[in-house]
C-alpha cells in the first residue's frame, strides 16, 4: 500500500481496518510502525476544551534505539506525559508507560529536544499537557511511513505541523488533525482548573480513530491531500489514485459507474465492496445488478481517504469482495465554513456549502451540495441534490462516538448506445441517442448510523449499526425493437419496443463490530481481533417494458420482492514471528439467507385453456390446459461459506517489505436466479498474490512509496455483460492474472501519482491450456495507465501582505484496447485532466478541465444484436457495433471562500 | 481451485504480453457482398401434374436473408418471426431477383454477420415491416401449362398469370380464442429452409438460387383457373389486380385477330387449326386499345371460394414450403 496513505490512514483510519503506519500518538501505535525510536507524529487532534488550540509539534527529534536493547530486539511502547509552557518548550515529562528504564530514557531525552506551537485559548498561549507514545522497535525491521493530514507543504512523514502554512492552505491545520488509536486516559483535572489561564497546565485528550492493518502490498491507502487539486466528479473517481481502476458509464450522470478492476468488470460495482466508513453501499438483491453500488451521494470533497483493498485478503471483507473492496474514509480538512460555486460547460452548475467547526475534529462536519447540468448530449441532463451532517462526540474517557446522517436524491436522463452505423449513415449524432425516451431515471438514498469505538486497556472495540433506506428507476433501451416476440396468448403485435423501466427499492439494517486484543508475545507485538457483520434487506424488484409513443407497459420482466439476511463473523490475527516476518489474516464465515418472491413467475403457457381470458398479460394464473394457479412463486435458499485470507510480510530489508496474500470470497446472486431454482446463493472466489513494497523518507524534503503486485483471481461463476439484457449475467468460470504498480511521491511542493495494471481474463473452459490462452473475457482493458501529478506554492508575489498560493494540477489515463465479443478489440483511450487554481486568504479560485484536448473517444463498446429501425426497413438480427460516447472536453470555473477555520 | 503449475504458466504469459491484447474473444465479425438468382433451365419446359410447364416470367422479391445458427424452429415457433441472439449472418436488404436468369443480382447491401456456422435460414418476403400487411408484390409469374391429357384434353395450354402479395390473404383466422395470436402476419413472410451447414467468413460471397419450377410440386390443376376478367382474379386493390395488362407480352405470330396497336394477334404459338389456342387473351376489344396477356390467373389469395381456389393456396404454400429444391445457398471466396 503507498505508505502515504498508511500515515493518514492512521490518522483518518476506517471503521475496522487499519495502516499498517499509523500515525499514533497514543499507546495504539502499531506493530508494523518499527522506525526505531521514531515516534508516531504528534498530530494530536484532541477534544479539547471548545475554546483550547492544542500544541503542535514544530521539530521533533526520533529516539535512538538503545544499544542496550539490541541484545533482545525488542519491540516495546513508551508513553510520556509532556507539560508544554506558553513558549512551546517541553518542561515537564512523566513516564505513564514505561518500556524498560533504557526505553524510558531515550523516549525522554528525544522528546525534550521537541518545541512546539503552544496550546493556545482565545488568541493566548498556554501550557498543556499531552500524551505521546513511542514505538521502540529494532533498527532491522523495514520502517514504514507516518503519515498526517497536513497540508502538503509539509512531508506526511512530519509530525503534523505546518511549517508556513499559508491563510489558503486547503488542508486541516495540524492542531485538528485526529491521531489515530482509542482515546487516552486524559486526566483532566490537572491543571485544567488554574486560575490564570495563562499558565494553566490544559490536559488534552487524543481521540481519534481505530486503524486497520494492512493485509498486503495490495493494500491502497490513499490519501487526498494535494491530489484534490484533480478535478473529480464523484467519488467513484477518487478510485482511481490506486491502480487498475478504469470507470465508464453508459447509464448518465445518476447510474452506478462501471468499474474494471484486475481483469473484472465491476458492472456498476458488483465485484467489489464499497462502504463509506463501513456502511454498505452495494445493493443486495438488485435485479438490475446485485452488488449495484452507487456512490454519487457522496460528496468528493468529504473524501479524506479511501482504502483500496485489491483481492479478498481481509477477513474484515465480505460480500462483493471479489476484485476487492473500496473504503471511503469521510472528513473535512478545511475547517470553517466554505462556499463553493461552479460553472462551466454545458449549462453545469454546483452548489457546496461544507462546514467544519474549528475546534472539532475532521470528523465532525457538515455538507450540502446542489449539482445540474444540460449535458453535452442528447439525454444527458442531471440534477442532484447530497446532505450530509456527521459529528464525533466523546463519549468517556477513551470512547469516541460518530453520527452520520446522508440524504441523496437525483434525476438523471440516460443517452444508452449509439449504433455505430447508424452514426455512420448520420442517422444519429456521436453524442446523439438511439432512443430519446430513455428519461426519467432517479436514484435516492438516506441513511443513518452510528459508529462507538474506545480502547479498553489493550482491547480495542468498534461497534456500528446503520440503517440505509435506498431506490432508483433505470430506463435504457440496448436492443431497440428486437426482443417482443409475438406469442400465441397474446394479441396480435409488432415489435412495440425494448425499453425496460427497472425499478428497486431497498431498506437495509446491520450492524458490525469488532474487538482488538493486542499484547506482547515473544517481545513482539502481537494482536488478534475477533468481529462480526449482520445484514438484512428488504427489496422490490420490477422490470417492465415500455411501449415505443405510448410509453405503457406492456410486459413484465420481473417482479421480485426479497428478504435477504447476511451474517458474517471472522477472526483476524496480526502476528510477528520474527522482527521482519509477520503474517496477518484470519478467517470469515458468511451465512446467506434469499427468501424470493417472484411475483410473475407464470409468463407464458404452451397450451392454454380455450375459455382463459387472462390471455394477454405477463404474470398468467394459469397452467398448461387451463389447470389454474397463482402467478407467484416463492422459493428460499441459504448456504453458507468458510473463507480464510492471510497475508505473510517479510522485511528483512530496510524500506522493502515483501508480502504474499491468498483469500477466499463470495458474491452473491441476484434473487432471480434463486426464484429459478439456484440453489447456492453466491460464487465463490481464489485470489492469490504477491508483491514488494518500497516506502522510503528522503531527508525532510522527499517521501518515496513504491509499490509491484503479481495477482491472479478465479472466479467458478463469472458475471459477463449481455447487452441483449442489459445487465450482467451468470457465465462459466474465469481467471485474471496480471500485474499492478503504484508510485507517489511526496515533496515540500509536489505530489506526484503514477499506476498501471497488465491484466489478462480467459475463461477457464475455452483452452486445453487455459488460463494462459483460453478465451478472453470480453470488456476486459488489458492495460490502465494512470498519473496523477499535482504542484503547488507560494507564489513571489502577495496582495495585502498575505501570500498567494498556486496550485496546478495534471492527470493522465490511458487505457488499451478491450477485447469485444466476436474478436474484435475496441480504441484505446487516451485522456488528460487538469486545474490550476489560486489561494489568497479565504478566496480560492479554480479553473478545471477533463479531456483538456476534447478527445472524442468511445467510452464503451459493444458487439452484439439491436434494431433502433433507423437504418433500414429490415431488422438487424446480427451483431452490429455500438457505443456509448465518452464526454468532450468540459471545462469548470470554481469559486470557493471558506470563513473561519485555521 | 488455484492451480500452481497452470498459474505460474499464466503469469509467465501476461509477462510475455505486456502491452498487447494478446488473444481474443473467440469469433469475427465479417462482412460479405450478396447476390440471388434463379437456376439454369428455369425457362425450359418442366413436367407437373398432368401438364408440362414453360416459365415466360417470373420476378421474386427478397426482402432480406437471415441466417440462423440453430436448426429450424417447429410447432408454433416455426417459423419464428423475430429470434434475437442467433443469427449467424444476415443481408438486410431487398433484391428484385429475375428468377429465369442464372445471372448474380446484387443485394441493395451488403451481408454481414460473425464467423460462424448457419444451420438453417429465412427468406423474407417483405416490403417494409415484416408485421405490415400491404399490397407489395412478393412474386410475378407468367407462363403456359400444356395439358399432357390426364385432366384435360392433350395439348391444350393454359397462359397463366399469378401475383403474390401477403396481406390478410394469407393470414389464416385464429382457432382458439385463448390464442389471439397465434398466427401473425409475420410468420407467412417467412421462408423457413433448413438443413444447411454454411460456415461464413470475413470478404466472402453470398448467392442465393430461386428454382420457381419447384413451387408447382403441389400439382397445381391449371385447366380450371378462372380467367382474368373473373372475379377471382382480382384482389380487394384494384391497383394490385392481376390485370393482362401486368403481363404483356410482344405479339406472337399472327394467327387471325389483332390485339391493340400492335396489330397483332396474341398467340403464344400457332394453333394446329391456324388460330389461336386461346394461349393468350387481348385485354380489349378495341384494336386500338389493349395488350396480350395471359388469359387465366392463378388467384392472389389463399382463402378463395371460387375457381382457382385450391391453386391459390398450393401456390402460396409451394413458395413457403419449397425447402431446399426451391432454394439454395452457397457461400464462398470471391
Amino acid at each position: 500500500m503507498l505508505a502515504f496513505g498508511a500515515a493518514v490512514a492512521a490518522a483518518r483510519p476506517a471503521w475496522s481496518q487499519a495502516s499498517p503506519a499509523p500515525a499514533a500518538p497514543t499507546a495504539s501505535a502499531p506493530p508494523d510502525a518499527p522506525a526505531p525510536g521514531s515516534p508516531p507524529p504528534a498530530s494530536a487532534a484532541p477534544p479539547a476544551p471548545a475554546e483550547v488550540t492544542p500544541p503542535v509539534v514544530l521539530q521533533h527529534v526520533d529516539a535512538v534505539y538503545p544499544p542496550s536493547a539490541l541484545t533482545t530486539r525488542e519491540h516495546a511502547n513508551v508513553v510520556l506525559a509532556v507539560t508544554v509552557d506558553a513558549d512551546g518548550h517541553v518542561s515537564k515529562v512523566d513516564v505513564l508507560e514505561s518500556g524498560g528504564t533504557d526505553l524510558d530514557e531515550a523516549a525522554v531525552v528525544a522528546v525534550r529536544q521537541w518545541t512546539f506551537v503552544p496550546a493556545m485559548r482565545d488568541g493566548k498561549a498556554l501550557a498543556s499537557r499531552i500524551k505521546i507514545p513511542f514505538h521502540f522497535a529494532p533498527p532491522a525491521a523495514a520502517p514504514e511511513m507516518v503519515e498526517s493530514t497536513q497540508p502538503s507543504d509539509r512531508l506526511p512523514v512530519q509530525p503534523s505541523v505546518p511549517q508556513a502554512a499559508p491563510p489558503t492552505a486547503p488542508a486541516t491545520p495540524p492542531a485538528a488533525a485526529p491521531a489515530s488509536g482509542a482515546a487516552s486516559t486524559a486526566n483532566p483535572s490537572e491543571g485544567a482548573a488554574s486560575a490564570d489561564a495563562s499558565q494553566a497546565v490544559q490536559e488534552v485528550d487524543v481521540r481519534g480513530h481505530l486503524d486497520a492493518r494492512q493485509h498486503g502490498t495490495s493494500d491502497y491507502q490513499v490519501t487526498l491531500g494535494e491530489q484534490k487539486a484533480i478535478p473529480r466528479t464523484n467519488a467513484a473517481d477518487v478510485l482511481k489514485l490506486a491502480p487498475g481502476f478504469l470507470l465508464t458509464n453508459e447509464g448518465g450522470s445518476g447510474h452506478a459507474e462501471q468499474v474494471f478492476l484486475r481483469g473484472f468488470d465491476a458492472h456498476e460495482g458488483q465485484d467489489l465492496e464499497f462502504t463509506v466508513d463501513g456502511v454498505p453501499i452495494n445493493d443486495a438483491g438488485n435485479y438490475h445488478g446485485n452488488g449495484y453500488a452507487d456512490t454519487h451521494f457522496i460528496i468528493p470533497e468529504l473524501i479524506h481517504s479511501v482504502r483500496v483493498l485489491e483481492g479478498p485478503y481481509a477477513p474484515q471483507q465480505g460480500n462483493f469482495a471479489v476484485a476487492g473492496s473500496a473504503d471511503y474514509q469521510l472528513g473535512l480538512d478545511r475547517r470553517g465554513l466554505s462556499a463553493e460555486y461552479s460553472a462551466g460547460s454545458y449549462g453545469t452548475q454546483r452548489l457546496l456549502l461544507l462546514w467544519g467547526p474549528t475546534d472539532a475534529p475532521t470528523g465532525t462536519f457538515a455538507g450540502a451540495e446542489y449539482y445540474t447540468t444540460d449535458g453535452f448530449g442528447a439525454n444527458r441532463r442531471a440534477r442532484r441534490g447530497t446532505g450530509v451532517g456527521q459529528v464525533e462526540i466523546p463519549v468517556g474517557q477513551k470512547g469516541t462516538l460518530r453520527l452520520n446522517a446522508t440524504a441523496y436524491l437525483t434525476e438523471y436522463d440516460n443517452a444508452g448506445v449509439v449504433r455505430q452505423d447508424d452514426f455512420d449513415a448520420g442517422k444519429v449524432g456521436f453524442f446523439g441517442t438511439e432512443d430519446p425516451a430513455q428519461t426519467g431515471n432517479d436514484s435516492s438514498r438516506v441513511s443513518l448510523s452510528a459508529t462507538y469505538e474506545a480502547r479498553f486497556k489493550d482491547i480495542d472495540v468498534s461497534q456500528q449499526i446503520f440503517l440505509v433506506d435506498r431506490t432508483m428507476r433505470l430506463r435504457e433501451n440496448w436492443t431497440g425493437f428486437l426482443l417482443d416476440v409475438q406469442e400465441p396468448t397474446q394479441e396480435p403485435h409488432d415489435q412495440r419496443g425494448d425499453l425496460i423501466d427497472f425499478h428497486f427499492s431497498e431498506v437495509t439494517a446491520g450492524a458490525r463490530g469488532f474487538a482488538r486484543w493486542h499484547g506482547s508475545v515473544l517481545g513482539l507485538r502481537q494482536e488478534f481481533e475477533g468481529g462480526y457483520f449482520a445484514r438484512f434487506d428488504q427489496t422490490t424488484s420490477t422490470q417492465d417494458r415500455i411501449a415505443s409513443g405510448s410509453n405503457v407497459p406492456y410486459l413484465i420482466d420481473a417482479d421480485l420482492t426479497s428478504t435477504l439476511g447476511d451474517v458474517g463473523v471472522y477472526i483476524d490475527s496480526n502476528l510477528r514471528v520474527l522482527p521482519w516476518l509477520g503474517f496477518r489474516g484470519g478467517v470469515r464465515a458468511d451465512m446467506f439467507l434469499f427468501d424470493v418472491l417472484n411475483n410473475c413467475d407464470v409468463q407464458s403457457v404452451d397450451s392454454p385453456s380455450k375459455s382463459a381470458t387472462e390471455i394477454d398479460l405477463s404474470c398468467l394464473s394459469e397452467l398448461e390446459h387451463g389447470v389454474y394457479r397463482e402467478p407467484f412463486q416463492r422459493s428460499t435458499t441459504g448456504d453458507g461459506a468458510v473463507m480464510p485470507r492471510g497475508t505473510v510480510v517479510v522485511g528483512p530489508v530496510e524500506h522493502f517489505e515483501v508480502t504474499g496474500s491468498v483469500g477466499d470470497g463470495i458474491r452473491t446472486v441476484d434473487p432471480s436466479y434463486v426464484s429459478q431454482g439456484l440453489v447456492t446463493p453466491f460464487v465463490n472466489v481464489q485470489s492469490r498474490d504477491m508483491g514488494v513494497a518500497y516506502n522510503r523518507e528522503v531527508g525532510s524534503d522527499l517521501a518515496i512509496a513504491a509499490k509491484s503486485v503479481f495477482f491472479q483471481t478465479h472466479v467458478n461463476q463469472d458475471l459477463i455483460f449481455d447487452p441483449t439484457q442489459g445487465r450482467n449475467t451468470l457465465a462459466s468460470g474465469s481467471t485474471r492474472t496480471g500485474w499492478s504498480g503504484s508510485t507517489r511521491l511526496l515533496g515540500r511542493f509536489y505530489d506526484l501519482a503514477a499506476n498501471a495494471t497488465l491484466v489478462k481474463a480467459v475463461f477457464d473452459d475455452t483452452g486445453a491450456c487455459a488460463p494462459a490462452c483460453g478465451l478472453l473475457v470480453p470488456y476486459i482493458p488489458d492495460l490502465v495507465l494512470r498519473g496523477d501529478f499535482v504542484f503547488f506554492h507560494d507564489l513571489p508575489v502577495s496582495l495585502a501582505h498575505q501570500p498567494v498560493r498556486a496550485t496546478v494540477g495534471y492527470g493522465v489515463s490511458y487505457v488499451g484496447h478491450r477485447p469485444l465479443p466476436y474478436g474484435e478489440v475496441s480504441d484505446a483511450i487516451f485522456l488528460s485532466d487538469a486545474s490550476v487554481s489560486l489561494g489568497w486568504t479565504l478566496w480560492n479560485l479554480r479553473l478545471s478541465g477533463q479531456n483538456i484536448f476534447d478527445s472524442r473517444y468511445r467510452l464503451g463498446e459493444y458487439n452484439y444484436a439491436s434494431d433502433f429501425h433507423k437504418l433500414l426497413p429490415e431488422p438487424t438480427l446480427a451483431p452490429e457495433r455500438s457505443f456509448t460516447a465518452g464526454a468532450p472536453r468540459t471545462l469548470m470555473l470554481t469559486l470557493s471562500a471558506t470563513l473561519g477555520g485555521a | 481451485m488455484m492451480r500452481g503449475g497452470r498459474g505460474a504458466a499464466a503469469l509467465a504469459a501476461v509477462l510475455g504480453a505486456l502491452g498487447a491484447c494478446n488473444g481474443t474473444t473467440g469469433d469475427q465479425l465479417i462482412t460479405f457482398t450478396a447476390y440471388a438468382s434463379g437456376v439454369d433451365g428455369a425457362s425450359q419446359p418442366f413436367a407437373v401434374g398432368g401438364f408440362t410447364v414453360q416459365l415466360t416470367a417470373a420476378r421474386m422479391r427478397l426482402g432480406a436473408v437471415y441466417f440462423d445458427e440453430s436448426p429450424p424452429s417447429t410447432g408454433f415457433d416455426s417459423p419464428v418471426c423475430i429470434a434475437p441472439g442467433i443469427y449467424a449472418a444476415q443481408v438486410p436488404g431487398p433484391v428484385e431477383v429475375d428468377l429465369l436468369s442464372s445471372q448474380p443480382q446484387e443485394f441493395s447491401v451488403f451481408g454481414n454477420g460473425s464467423a460462424d456456422s448457419a444451420l438453417s435460414w429465412q427468406i423474407w418476403l417483405t416490403d417494409g415491416d415484416i408485421n405490415e400487411s400491404n399490397f407489395a408484390h412478393m412474386v410475378d409469374l407468367q407462363g403456359i401449362a400444356t395439358c399432357d391429357g390426364t385432366t384435360c384434353p392433350a395439348g391444350t395450354a393454359f397462359s397463366f398469370g399469378a401475383v403474390v402479395t401477403i396481406n390478410d390473404n394469407r393470414v389464416p383466422a385464429t382457432s382458439d380464442p385463448a390464442q389471439p395470436g397465434e398466427n401473425p402476419v409475420c410468420k407467412e413472410r417467412i421462408v423457413q429452409i433448413g438443413g444447411i451447414d454454411v460456415t461464413f467468413f470475413d470478404g466472402g460471397t453470398l448467392l442465393v438460387t430461386v428454382d420457381p419450377r419447384q413451387w408447382f410440386n403441389l400439382d397445381i390443376d391449371f385447366s380450371t383457373l378462372p380467367r382474368v376478367t373473373d372475379a377471382a382474379c382480382l384482389t380487394g386493390d384494384p391497383t394490385v389486380a392481376v390485370n393482362p395488362g401486368d403481363f404483356a407480352l410482344a405479339p406472337e405470330t399472327p394467327a387471325g385477330g389483332t390485339c391493340g396497336a400492335s396489330g397483332q394477334p396474341c398467340c403464344a404459338a400457332p394453333a394446329s387449326n391456324g388460330g389461336c389456342d386461346g394461349l393468350l387473351a387481348c385485354t380489349s376489344s378495341d384494336p386500338a386499345s389493349g395488350v396480350c396477356g395471359p388469359a387465366y390467373c392463378i388467384p392472389d389469395t389463399s382463402f378463395g371460394t371460387g375457381a382457382g381456389a385450391q391453386q391459390g393456396v398450393e401456390l402460396f404454400e409451394g413458395i413457403l414450403t419449397g425447402g431446399g429444391a426451391a432454394y439454395s445457398v452457397t457461400y464462398s471466396h470471391s
